[in-house]
């Protein structure tokens, strides 16, 4: 018999002996918490219930439970609630229509102080198209097998794609399973293992990572030069890794293109699979337009849609932003913007001028995104850590910056024309069979081109 | 039962208890109030089993016993009644009040379905001077929230730490703080709970008039209050603590700002409830910072439209933003002293209301979007 149905025959016998509002009052929401070892542990909702019970209805309750079970000893009281169930985000968008879009909240509350989740993401609003099918696909079957199929999950892709969108919707999927969750930043793990360490609570903060069943660390390229981060991420990795405990990972590159990231970590993360998020392209930007214009609720014309993808070609953030520009103004003239309206309004958007890059800017964001020392980037250092980011260089200024390869070999301390020739052929052929390498210069571009 | 008993405390004794009765349907013994002997003092209890507040006073105790009885009756009929000692005795479920030329029986229960007090654990606790602590959560309760989606919300987070108390409400429209300084020598150290918007409420009501120190001894699931005893009326407030995590509020407070506004406390509350007769279904006024006045405007279709502007002290950019009227002037009502500085960063954002002098407290509201 199980703990459920040993209750429901307690409360049977229970329930003729006192009355009825005696009965109501004092065995609602109660039930078997645990029974060990000849202990019953049974759950009341509060203090006021267990000081009854223990005082008025022990014998009564003993008496039935070893009626049928003869090896109780003892019960214990102890109080505790059943979780309600998880409050999924259909829920409270309809509380949010009452006071409309309009009184501005903490957006900081609406996460969970628990899993640190936010219930807006999920499957049901993640656009999905040719840049992100097998992220979202890996998603979806880990979702239904956590820790059996791809173990670690390692998601990467560029800034405002999608991959924390990607990442949540996992959370939140698992949450309402009840499974324990727990999203962070690695920022964020990084500094409460700062913290443990000065408070010396280093136990709980263990316990806090070690008893998941599903670990979510968003922008775990944030852990690499953390050298005693790293090692204690490595413990709590394995732990969970052994216990077959789901891992998702993301970043913003490959784990092999995160410096200074410890060979063990990166082959770990590795040893899952690897599934990156692109730019999405033209038909995906029209459905993503498409489904954040039905959510909100408004109507926008078919020829302002395709003009926001046609022009905001970037990332899915500032795609958002542009829309939200142009329901504004629409909302605040009380019309519906029309073509020559959006136009206007997105302008200062559209028609930015590319700003001129110089190389500088190139050598700088190339030495950063490697973590090597500009001036090494510029020497004569023949190791390959070195050699390879100072290739890329070269590639980008000559296909950036148009810049003739004398120019760009003085630029490098006087190298030859001809080694800057060779190493710009190398880059682009290997850019066409090295895929790793396509998604480096296309983070590196980005970031050249991002302020 | 048999005792004699001066008439107004027994009067402040029910008066403290009633309120915390008569809306049980499922356990009708709930709706009245537990009196009952205690060596050489009369108590009294009531609780709706998430709240229980008991009143003891010294009485002449000549039998001893209990009845429970609806307050209704007996703090009506002793209302009425002229100054003196009360003479109280049970018949089975019959209590008789006699004062004077005045003589009742009124109609009880016996107290066999009442329920038992749970005990309180004194291992953890801090005291608190009463004044301080009524007009602190005086100074949080009215954000608290009151919509059930968020159980956590719906009561004042207590957050204890080493050097200070801080208490925290918040609907998520807007939040407030208050900061109390805390007696160091005390046994506990960092400890935090939710303590329900009910259990608040009737420690403000209850506390209030008093002189005294209170006691709060914090347990697993519950908070039991009381003041420092052999008062002539002692008062202890026992209540459950809601369950679940208080959300990490810290991250909403913002730390740096574009725009501060200095302005009198006073005359901005004048224009606002003004304004506010104005404001359009949603309770909407728009407030322009300029150069070195503040303007309130706002605007009902169906009524007309209202503007008016005070003379501040302005620092940093001109801002312009729209907030619901109500959540400005209660923010304004909590707030100490006769300057208030307004925090601005955006008119997206959350603003942040302070007094000029006192830091203990501060209100931070979201705008309405425009």
């Amino acid at each position: 018999m199980n703990e459920y149905d040993l209750w429901q025959v307690v409360l049977t016998e229970i329930e003729p002996q006192i009355s009825k509002a005696n009965f109501v009052t004092w065995f609602k929401n109660t039930y078997i918490s645990s029974k060990k070892d000849g202990v019953v542990s049974v759950a009341v909702p509060n203090a006021f219930s267990r000081e009854w019970l223990e005082n008025k209805y022990t014998k009564p309750i003993m008496r039935s439970l070893r009626n049928t079970s003869r090896d109780i000893r003892e019960i214990r009281y102890i109080i505790e609630n059943k979780k309600p169930t998880i409050i999924t985000a259909q829920n409270q968008t309809v509380e949010k229509r009452d006071i409309e879009e309009t009184q501005l909240q903490f957006e900081e509350l609406q996460i969970d102080s628990v899993t640190n989740l936010n219930p807006k993401y999920s499957f049901d609003n993640f656009v999905v198209g040719s840049s992100n099918e097998l992220a979202h696909a890996a998603a979806i079957s880990i979702t239904k097998k956590p820790g059996a199929l791809y173990n670690p999950l390692f998601i990467y892709g560029g800034v405002g794609l999608g991959k924390t969108h990607l990442l949540q919707a996992i959370g939140n999927t698992f949450a309402q399973t009840r499974k324990k969750v727990l999203y962070i930043t690695s920022e964020r793990f990084t500094s409460e293992f700062i913290t443990s360490i000065s408070n010396q609570t280093i136990d709980s903060f263990k316990n806090k990572y070690r008893n998941k069943d599903v670990l979510i660390i968003d922008d775990i390229q944030f852990i690499a030069g953390k050298e005693q981060t790293q090692e204690e991420f490595f413990h709590t990795f394995n732990t969970l890794h052994e216990t077959n405990k789901q891992i998702i990972l993301s970043s913003d590159r490959t784990p092999r293109s995160i410096p200074t990231l410890e060979e063990r970590l990166r082959s770990r993360f590795e040893g899952g699979m690897l599934v990156d998020i692109g730019y999405p392209n033209y038909e995906m930007r029209v459905a993503i337009l498409k489904t954040k214009v039905k959510s909100k609720n408004i109507f926008l014309s078919e020829e302002v849609i395709n003009y926001i993808a046609n022009n905001i070609q970037k990332n899915v953030r500032e795609l958002e932003g542009a829309l939200n520009l142009v329901i504004a103004s629409s909302k605040l003239n009380n019309n519906e913007t029309n073509l020559e309206q959006a136009k206007k309004i997105l302008s200062h958007i559209t028609s930015k001028p590319n700003k001129p890059i110089s190389y500088k800017k190139i050598f700088k964001t190339v030495s950063d995104f490697y973590e090597i020392e500009e001036k090494s980037l510029l020497g004569k250092n023949r190791k390959r850590e070195i050699v390879l980011p100072r290739q890329i260089a070269m590639f980008l200024m000559r296909s950036e910056l148009k810049a003739s390869y004398p120019f760009i070999g003085e630029r490098f301390g006087g190298k030859d024309h001809t080694t800057v020739m060779y190493a710009c052929a190398k880059i682009e052929k290997e850019v066409n069979t090295n895929h790793n390498l396509e998604q480096e210069i296309g983070l590196i571009k980005q970031q050249i081109y991002s302020d | 039962m048999k005792l004699y008993i001066k008439k107004e405390l027994f009067l402040k004794a029910i008066s403290a208890t009633e309120k915390n009765t008569g809306k049980n349907f499922t356990l009708p013994i709930l709706n009245n109030v537990l009196i009952k002997t205690v060596e050489n003092i009369l108590q009294l209890t009531s609780t709706d089993l998430e709240l229980a507040t008991i009143a003891e006073v010294p009485a002449k105790i000549e039998e001893e016993g209990s009845i429970a009885m609806n307050p209704k009756t007996l703090s009506g009929f002793l209302v009425n009644s002229p100054e003196g000692e009360v003479l109280l005795k049970t018949k089975k479920d019959i209590l008789l009040v006699e004062h004077r030329n005045y003589k009742t029986n009124i109609k009880g229960f016996l107290d066999k379905d009442f329920p038992l007090l749970p005990k309180t654990d004194k291992k953890k606790f801090f005291t608190i001077p009463s004044t301080i602590i009524t007009s602190a959560l005086s100074q949080v309760i009215n954000s608290v929230s009151i919509s059930d989606l968020k159980l956590e919300l719906t009561g004042v987070f207590f957050k204890i730490t080493k050097n200070n108390i801080k208490l925290v409400s918040t609907d998520s429209f807007r939040l407030s703080e208050k900061t109390l300084s805390r007696d160091k020598s005390e046994n506990v150290n960092e400890e935090s709970f939710i303590l329900p918007t009910k259990a608040a409420n009737e420690i403000i009501r209850n506390y209030q008039d008093l002189n005294d120190i209170l006691f709060f001894y914090i347990d697993k699931n519950q908070v039991t209050i009381q003041n420092e005893e052999n008062k002539k009326v002692n008062l202890k407030i026992i209540s459950k603590i809601i369950e679940g995590e208080y959300p990490e509020y810290s991250q909403i407070i913002p730390k740096e700002f574009t725009t501060k506004v200095i302005i009198s406390k006073k005359e901005f509350a004048q224009q606002i409830k003004s304004a506010g007769l104005f404001a359009s279904r949603i309770n909407d006024i728009t407030l322009r910072v300029e150069k070195d006045k503040l303007t309130i405007h706002s605007q009902n279709n169906d009524v007309g439209e209202f503007s008016s502007y005070i003379e501040a002290h302005v620092e940093g950019e001109e801002q312009e933003m729209r907030f619901n009227y109500n959540y400005l002037l209660s923010g304004l009502n909590n707030i100490e002293g006769d300057e208030v500085v307004f925090k601005i960063n955006r008119s997206d954002g959350p603003t942040l209301v302070e007094s000029v002098k006192n830091k203990d407290y501060f209100y931070i509201l979201m705008p309405i979007r425009k």
